[in-house]
């Protein structure tokens, strides 16, 4: 059905037992990245991207975490119904670019160790002698714009900046010649000069090796900087889908609306009121939209959990405002 | 109101067995600044600029190594040393993280009733209650939130806390170190909002510590540009965002990743940024942002640029502007 998407999650249901009950997290949550596509998922705190992140490269705690449902599909493969082996193969399509740079690092092991160790276990590096390995390293190292990459090849972690260890670990995700890159929060721990540059650098990899990527933020500009297509999730539902440009221009759902609004400007226009109410909690979530308590525009209806209305491929919106969106064309400008 | 006079903290840095002072780092290093009553002062740097640095120092967390800080006509440094609570009772802090600022086995009561009693507000524990209820409005909380633990609190509603703790003696003067950094974007808007009325209400001052320009575009009244421990462009907000001259400035608003087309003709034009920040422990000669400045000449490794006035209110640390060499 997907043979031609390197990435898609389908009805994605993930949970927590808790001792005080079950924690619906992932609401039937669907996304795709098709090939050489750059995607965002967007989300503010406690909005289960990073439960979807973690589902899908294989870290989620199970237990506590469970999946009820829905599948994760690498090049076709569902990696939920994979074991062993096969499991391995397919996760190797995926590359992680972390976080927290200075946290994913091991302090106690040189650079250079870490990154050819990453290149030795992967299908890139299989018969490789140390002399190749190291040839590789520093090549990849250059690449990502790591000065001096030969001397830095025997530095520690801890002898490197924010920005560099960054570079570092993009150049771990390159090297083993992933299809797919999953970026969480890539340069939400550094300051916006070293936040431009590395931007800048992950776009030149990933379109001169046609990589799709799916980057997951918070952060609605660099999304608009960084993307071609986005996916925005409000309490562990995808509540809209577009593509990055009409998004920004055009958004539809009331949730995205307020988070954009939300952002100060730097037209200096003031600042805006923000989005009444609070996160809810995922022991009392309502089982249809679960903006609905915070949103000002909430019907009846809203109990009810809106599906996805699609207009083409790409622009879809979870809300009850927008009924009309599939059968008419051209509703699209709220 | 504040004035800061070649202002100075340099924290010496320790080496071999003898823990002997083999260096310095010169976290702020000459700074000249000045605080109207009510202005919003938004001081701005990257991590390492010093810019908490220097917010601590205001508020006496660091003893200044040299300068002076006036505060409403005295010397506030010289103040402190001679009665500690009455200043802190004028000059208070809200720290950037809620989640480690506020003590997680306090309730909200305890939190908030201590300044009152360091302070001597409210005569007795009644009158105090009345004050904690009061304060507990003023930061739009709801009342029983009183007897909650933080933990039992989000984020934004930990942050509303840490700002009625601050204002329970009754400051005037509010040093913000990154209020809202910690926080998501829907959430950080209304608390800047709160804070926007309760200066008003109240009549207070603030020091707005942040990295985020855009923020400062819609709060400051003012702006001051930090970089390795020195000012590089101070003035006014409107000239400041109208023409940014420093080319640290011009890097800095033009690298904001922002989310409309209206936007980007608000950023000076592309200027892409290079390099990272040099270690405060080792600052390149001359002026300290020649390593990563796309306009660097000669003159800018052999002599630090004077921070004057280009225009009128408008202070830049350049040697762009002003290239009478030595004209000193």
């Amino acid at each position: 059905m997907s043979a031609k998407r390197v990435f898609e999650i389908r009805d994605l249901q993930v949970g927590f037992r808790m001792f005080r009950g079950n924690l619906e997290v992932l609401d039937r949550a669907s996304l795709f990245v098709d090939p050489g596509e750059k995607v965002g998922l967007v989300g503010e705190t406690g909005c289960g991207k990073s439960i979807t992140m973690k589902a899908t490269i294989g870290i989620l705690p199970i237990p506590p975490a469970y999946i009820a449902g829905g599948g994760i599909y690498v090049d076709g493969h569902n990696i939920l119904e994979l074991r062993g082996r096969e499991l391995r193969h397919v996760r190797g399509l995926m590359s992680l670019i972390p976080q927290d740079p200075g946290a994913s690092l091991n302090p106690v092991f040189r650079v250079g160790t870490q990154l050819q160790d990453a290149i030795r276990y992967s299908t890139a590096g299989r018969g490789l002698g140390r002399r190749q390995l190291r040839r590789k390293a520093i090549s990849i190292l250059s690449e990502v714009g790591l000065p001096d990459p030969e001397r830095n090849l025997a530095n520690y972690p801890i002898q490197l900046s924010g920005g560099m260890k960054q570079r570092v670990l993009i150049a771990m995700a390159l090297v083993t010649n992933p299809l797919l890159l999953i970026a969480d929060e890539p340069t939400t721990a550094l300051d916006v000069t070293i936040e431009a540059q590395i931007l800048r650098l992950m776009r030149a990899a990933v379109d001169r090796r046609n990589l799709s990527i799916l980057i997951i933020t918070h952060n609605l500009g660099v999304v608009r900087e960084f993307t071609d297509r986005v996916y925005i999730m409000y309490a562990g539902q995808v509540s809209e889908q577009a593509p990055t440009r009409t998004l920004f221009e055009g958004p539809l759902h009331p949730y995205t609306k307020g988070l954009i609004e939300s952002v100060p400007k730097l037209t200096g226009e003031g600042i805006a009121a923000g989005i009444p109410g609070m996160v809810p909690d995922y022991m009392e979530v309502s089982p249809g939209c679960r903006f609905a308590p915070r949103c000002s525009h909430a019907m009846e209806v809203c109990t009810e959990k809106p599906v996805m209305r699609m207009q083409g491929t790409a622009r879809g919106v979870a809300c009850y405002l927008y009924e009309a969106m599939t059968e008419r064309e051209g509703t699209c400008s709220s | 109101m504040l004035e800061l006079t070649d202002l100075c903290k340099y924290f010496p840095v320790q080496g071999g067995i003898l823990r002997r002072k083999v260096g310095e780092v010169r976290a702020v290093d000459g700074v000249d600044l000045r605080v109207a009553k009510g202005e919003i002062l938004g001081l701005v740097g990257e991590s390492g600029s010093g810019k908490s640095t220097l917010g601590y120092t205001i508020v006496g967390i660091y003893d200044p190594t040299r300068g002076s800080i006036t505060f409403k006509g005295s010397d506030l440094v010289a103040r402190r040393r001679h009665d500690q609570r009455a200043v802190s009772k004028e000059v208070q802090i809200v720290f950037q993280d809620p989640g480690s600022s506020l003590n997680p086995k306090r309730t909200i009561k305890q939190t908030l009733e201590l300044p009152l009693k360091i302070h001597r507000v409210g005569a007795s524990r009644k009158e105090r209650l009345a004050i904690l209820k009061e304060l507990m409005r003023t930061v739009e909380l709801p009342e029983p939130y009183l007897y909650r633990s933080p933990s039992a609190l989000s984020g934004g509603q930990r942050q509303r806390v840490a700002v009625a703790r601050s204002l329970a003696s009754r400051p005037d003067f509010l040093v913000l170190d990154e209020p809202t950094s910690a926080l998501d974007v829907s959430v950080q808007a209304k608390l800047t909002r709160l804070l926007l009325s309760l200066r008003e209400e109240l009549d207070l001052t603030y020091v707005f510590i942040t990295h985020d320009l855009s923020l400062m575009r819609n709060v400051a009244t003012s702006v001051a540009i930090m970089y390795l421990g020195k000012t590089c462009e101070i003035a006014e907000a409107e000239p400041f965002f109208a023409q940014p001259l420093h080319p640290y400035t011009q890097m800095l608003l033009s690298s904001i990743p922002v989310v409309s087309e209206e936007e980007e003709k608000h950023k000076p034009k592309q200027v892409i940024p290079s390099g990272e920040i040099p270690s405060p422990v080792n600052i390149p000669s001359g002026c300290s942002f020649r390593t990563r400045c796309p306009s660097v000449m000669d003159i800018c490794s052999v002599q630090d640029p004077v921070f004057r006035e280009v225009l009128p209110g408008h202070h830049v640390r350049c040697h762009l502007y002003g290239l009478e060499v030595g004209a000193e």
